[in-house]
């Protein structure tokens, strides 16, 4: 229920809160670089969706996959394979990242209007997964505590300070290093302008997704494979 | 050594049986107050809050109060199976929950200690007693939320996510990044208006009612009050406006009780004295010691 009325009472509340104000934003339109001024309302409607829902699925990644290891290790034990195993919990981490990010996805599409919806809902779902598998990878790593500090503070780091388009124009050089930031520039140009200019982005978002994502399903193979397995 | 501070060692031990834990409860709030204090006092400024030192000064607060709820939530969710086994072996409960109550405390302290040095190293503190004390509210308050959600939440998704809720709400949509007397958000709680660095917003008699209680500690009250004046409406001339022909001629306007020296039409604002309505909050009053102007 709380990944439900999250994202819901937080798109919301940025839509209540913000004044009307113009702000320059730098953005890429038809392959060229160009400053524009954007209503600050609007800006934050388009963005405040993400910042909840990457927490949400760091700390949904990370205990999902936590809880799951006393489970895995008796299913390895009775015959289950490893990589159905890993399938299967990386599923159920999947739906629930696709049903936050599709709720807020509503909430949003309320409050804000993107030009390109495809695009702006698949910058989400890049942010939003992306930030799931940092919170597999975070569980295991750092612990439970360690790993509730961790799955808030990077996602707020990041998207929250370093890509918000409401603080600077365009994002400082360290936030170009960060998991967010391809799927933020996405979400950003999907949502402000009518055509896709962030491939190179896209691909960023795409190889921090793929290369997290390996580093999950070897952090957690041991777990899922039957070591003690009785003869 | 009494079997309370047994406890308390124990349960400290516990915490940091995985010592990434005590790395994290300093390191976080370090990097938090040190990379976010500026874009945090921008990000006020343009959502119509006071920005600025005030809620650069805040960070430290908001930092240690999310680590203080975090680790009383895993201090009280994760040991309901080993406080059960002691209260059957004995342990008085009052006891028990003093001892948790006492690590949480000490974790806290810890965690507000970090972000108080970082605050120091970044912009300097102008008035340590008064943020410090402050600072540790912010962690106390946050602590008992920790505890109430670990006593009633036991999943750690869902307790995790209520206190990251709760504090998003109270940090973003708070009046210290906001504009303080909006609609929208005047029924959320109001930390900020805790942290000695007071932030309290004109309101209703009701609202100033409600969060009087929650202001009305020593640490909330400007140094230069000294003690709690009556709202300006009510107020007689000072003194200082009786030596002063200006300030005398137009001390049939009530002054601001806030220190901004303003005459002004004021309403209490229950927090700690009374606000102009001209500058919204009782920043002048910290301005006044530090030689800003607002």
């Amino acid at each position: 229920v709380l990944l439900l009325i999250v994202p819901i009472v937080f798109v919301l509340l940025a839509d209540a809160v913000t004044p009307h104000r113009q702000e320059a934003l730098t953005l890429t339109e038809g392959g060229r670089t160009v400053i524009e001024q954007f209503d600050l309302t609007t800006i934050h409607r388009g963005t405040m969706a993400p910042i909840a829902v990457a927490s949400l699925a760091a700390l949904a990644g990370m205990f999902l996959m936590l809880d799951a290891r006393s489970g895995n290790q008796r299913l390895a034990l009775a015959g289950f394979r490893p990589p159905a195993l890993l399938a299967s919990r990386l599923a159920v981490m999947a739906l629930a990242v696709l049903l936050a990010t599709a709720v807020s996805l509503a909430v949003t599409a309320a409050v804000f209007d993107a030009r390109q919806w495809p695009v702006y809902a698949a910058g989400n779902l890049l942010v939003a997964a992306t930030y799931a598998v940092v919170g597999v990878i975070l569980g295991p790593v750092f612990g439970r505590v360690s790993g509730v500090f961790l799955a808030f503070l990077i996602p707020f780091l990041d998207l929250g300070i370093g890509q918000s388009p409401m603080l600077r124009s365009s994002p400082p050089a360290w936030a170009h290093w960060m998991p967010g930031y391809g799927g933020s520039r996405v979400l950003i140009d999907a949502g402000l302008t009518t055509g896709f200019d962030e491939t190179r982005a896209l691909l960023i978002g795409l190889a921090w997704l793929i290369g997290l994502a390996v580093a999950a399903i070897l952090l957690l193979r041991p777990n899922t494979a039957p070591a003690n397995r009785p003869s | 050594m009494s079997t309370d501070t047994l406890f308390v060692r124990r349960f400290l031990t516990d915490y940091a049986r995985n010592p990434v834990n005590l790395l994290f409860l300093v390191l976080v709030p370090v990097v938090f107050v040190v990379v976010a204090a500026g874009s945090m006092a921008d990000a006020a400024k343009l959502l119509g809050g006071p920005g600025g030192p005030a809620v650069e000064t805040a960070t430290a607060g908001w930092a240690a109060g999310f680590l203080a709820g975090i680790a009383m939530y895993f201090q009280t969710a994760g040991s309901h199976d080993a406080d059960r086994r002691l209260t059957q072996a004995g342990l008085a409960p009052g006891r028990l929950v003093t001892a948790r109550l006492l690590t949480g405390l000490i974790l806290a302290a810890t965690a507000a200690a970090a972000a108080l040095l970082a605050l120091a190293a970044r912009t300097g503190i102008d008035q340590p007693a008064r943020v410090a004390a402050g600072t540790l509210m912010f962690a106390v308050i946050y602590l008992a939320i920790g505890a109430l959600v670990g006593a009633l939440v036991r999943n750690p998704v869902n307790g995790t996510v209520l206190i990251l809720f709760v504090w998003i709400l109270d940090v973003f949509f708070g009046p210290a990044l906001g504009s303080a007397d909006r609609l929208a958000t005047r029924a959320l709680p109001r930390t900020s208006s805790r942290s000695g660095w007071p932030m309290c917003p004109p309101g209703t008699a009701a609202e100033s009612a409600t969060w009087a209680g929650r202001c009305s500690g020593p640490s909330a009250r400007p140094r230069s009050a000294g003690r709690w004046s009556p709202p300006p409406a009510a107020a007689s001339p000072s003194r200082r406006d009786e030596a002063d022909p200006v300030r005398s001629a137009t001390s049939s306007v009530p002054a601001c009780g806030c220190g901004c020296e303003r005459p002004a039409a004021t309403r209490c604002c229950g927090c700690c004295s009374s606000s102009c309505r001209s500058c919204s909050c009782c920043w002048p009053t910290r301005s006044r010691h530090t030689g800003r102007k607002h």
